[in-house]
């Protein structure tokens, strides 16, 4: 089939075609009806109770228009959490891509306990971001946990600190904790595209002269562009939606203070019980998102040399 | 070689220390809880108290349906993907990319009352459902690279020896996608075991908790935390994933370079 034109098909190609078109539609059908399913379905759930006034208990009442909109245009406090969800989402892709890069990049040579290295480098991976927060949390507000006497033994502090008392604190912590969380998905992502690099093209570039640094610029780094861009959309994605983390620690608080958009969302959904102005938050999300998509998408096709 | 692996491991070290923080902080969680009784004791009084038993039972139940429906679902629209030319195909490989962007909780508000008008709330029915449809993006697109890896020559050459569309399913391509089915679902079973949003928001009676969210129900709103059956019950959900994890990291690499390479 892979060869075969379905524009130019001989009459007695017909009744072939259509069965192929039939099998087609077999394969395909039951992810589509699935993947229809969990978007198109919440979408115009999530329209209509945008547009309408929602008890706290979900029933949905009268048609409001954009009421629900407006209001959260007036939101005093969705302009702080939209701008720290940038900073959030920026300085997690940013940390995460400074990490995996070099982590990969040594992780691709050969040295004794390579095997054991990986491991112990991925397996974060394996944990749940669940734990893995619900262990930092304990961490970050014991007073005679393991980083307050590791910090007062090396002379960092003088009295145990209570970490999660402060939001800035809060929020740094949450930020090293989500880069810990993306890092090893990233390195996989890099490691595979440094492995898929023909290795005579970085031999070829040394033998013309080039150094260490010189190959790592102009021969290793343009190729593992579109590896780059695929780790970037992925985790753009799973940062800005990542939501055990901040709702573990601090869930948002304290007074809004460490809240980015879906965790604000979910406190507006389900605390709050302000659903009509969740569904709008949601629907105005899922714009931005698509945008977004649409854009990083393009800048996937550009090609390698650009 | 001895030098670079020095340098190597030394490159990697801070790194793999905050990996292993977590366990340490468990550990010693574990270790300071006040010298009462056994060791043994502590763990099987732990497993009572924190009903993890259950909440493993579901968190298994949950993740093997879903390894297995995503994959099921997804096989064949990977192996179309991957052979037919057809209109909007190119669509559809974007589609599979633009796709990992939504996440459950963007929709997690239509998706509960998608499923509460589905008479489905509080069960893990529902978790296991919307979990595999989440999934099968990612599915295919996994799959997809591998089926592109077997060589088109294997199945014409079974067509001119008159194999069936279906013999050649089941005789050729099926078997040689083994590892890649394993690898994907394996994939599935990790999400699945792991995930929060959706088990928070579905999952409403004690019983039908998944780990994550028993974990959570340990600390959450609570004054007082006995943090030493929290770290115990880190360590215990951990291990499953460990385990299939130590399994999966021999054939991601091959899998995720072949899924890459053809997108």
């Amino acid at each position: 089939m892979r060869r075969g034109k379905s524009t130019t098909c001989l009459p007695a190609d017909n009744d072939r075609h259509l069965r192929n078109r039939q099998m087609l539609f077999l394969l395909v059908a039951p992810s589509a009806a699935a993947a229809l399913l969990i978007t198109l379905v919440p979408v115009l759930l999530l329209v209509r109770m945008s547009l309408s006034s929602v008890s706290r208990f979900g029933r949905v009442g009268d048609y409001v228009g954009l009421r629900n909109f407006t209001r959260l245009a007036t939101d005093p406090l969705l302009p702080d959490i939209a701008l720290r969800t940038v900073i959030w989402t920026g300085s997690v892709v940013a940390g995460t891509l400074l990490i995996a890069l070099p982590t990969a990049l040594v992780l691709n040579r050969r040295f004794f306990g390579h095997g054991l290295a990986q491991f112990l480098v991925l397996a974060p991976w394996a944990i749940s971001v669940t734990s893995m927060s619900v262990v930092w949390r304990r961490v970050l507000s014991d007073e005679a946990g393991l980083l307050n006497r590791l910090a007062m033994a090396s002379g960092l502090i003088e009295r145990p600190i209570i970490w999660l008392g402060s939001i800035p604190a809060s929020f740094g912590f949450e930020i090293m904790v989500a880069i810990l969380v993306s890092v090893p998905f990233s390195t996989v992502i890099l490691l595979a595209g440094l492995s898929s690099i023909p290795t005579d093209l970085s031999e070829a570039a040394r033998l013309d002269g080039a150094g260490a640094r010189a190959r790592l610029r102009f021969v290793t780094l343009p190729l593992l562009r579109p590896f780059i861009c695929v780790v970037l959309i992925f985790n753009v994605a799973y940062v800005t939606n990542s939501f055990p983390i901040i709702w573990i620690l601090t869930q948002g608080g304290p007074a809004n203070g460490t809240d980015i958009l879906v965790t604000y969302l979910y406190k507006l959904a389900f605390t709050l019980g302000r659903l009509d102005e969740a569904a709008a938050l949601s629907i105005v999300m899922l714009c931005v998102l698509g945008a977004l998509t649409v854009l990083m998408l393009r800048m996937l096709e550009r090609p390698a040399y650009a | 070689m001895l030098k670079r692996s020095l340098l190597c491991w030394c490159a990697l070290l801070p790194l793999i220390a905050l990996n292993l923080f977590p366990f340490a902080v468990a550990l010693d969680t574990i270790h300071r809880r006040g010298s009462d009784g056994e060791v043994s004791a502590f763990w099987i009084d732990m497993w009572h108290r924190t009903e993890l038993g259950a909440a493993l039972l579901n968190s298994l139940v949950v993740a093997v349906s879903t390894a297995a429906l995503s994959t099921l679902v997804a096989l064949p629209a990977a192996y179309a993907l991957s052979r037919w030319r057809f209109r909007g195909r190119r669509a559809a490989s974007e589609a599979l990319l633009g796709s990992q962007m939504l996440a459950p909780i963007m929709l997690v508000l239509g998706l509960s009352q998608m499923v509460a008008a589905a008479g489905l709330t509080d069960t893990t029915l529902a978790l296991i459902g919307l979990y595999s449809a989440f999934q099968i993006p990612f599915a295919i697109w996994m799959l997809r690279g591998y089926i592109d890896a077997i060589p088109m020559e294997l199945e014409e050459a079974a067509r001119i020896d008159g194999a069936s569309r279906l013999q050649i399913l089941g005789l050729i391509v099926l078997p040689l996608s083994v590892p890649a089915i394993a690898v994907t679902a394996t994939f599935a079973f990790i999400t699945a075991f792991n995930e929060f949003v959706l088990a928070l928001t579905i999952l409403r009676s004690s019983p039908n908790f998944t780990l994550p969210i028993r974990i959570n129900a340990l600390t959450a709103g609570r004054y007082a935390v006995d943090w030493p059956d929290v770290m115990a019950a880190v360590l215990v959900a951990s291990l499953p994933v460990m385990i299939s994890f130590l399994w999966l990291q021999r054939y991601m690499l091959r899998g995720l370079r072949l899924s890459l390479g053809s997108t």
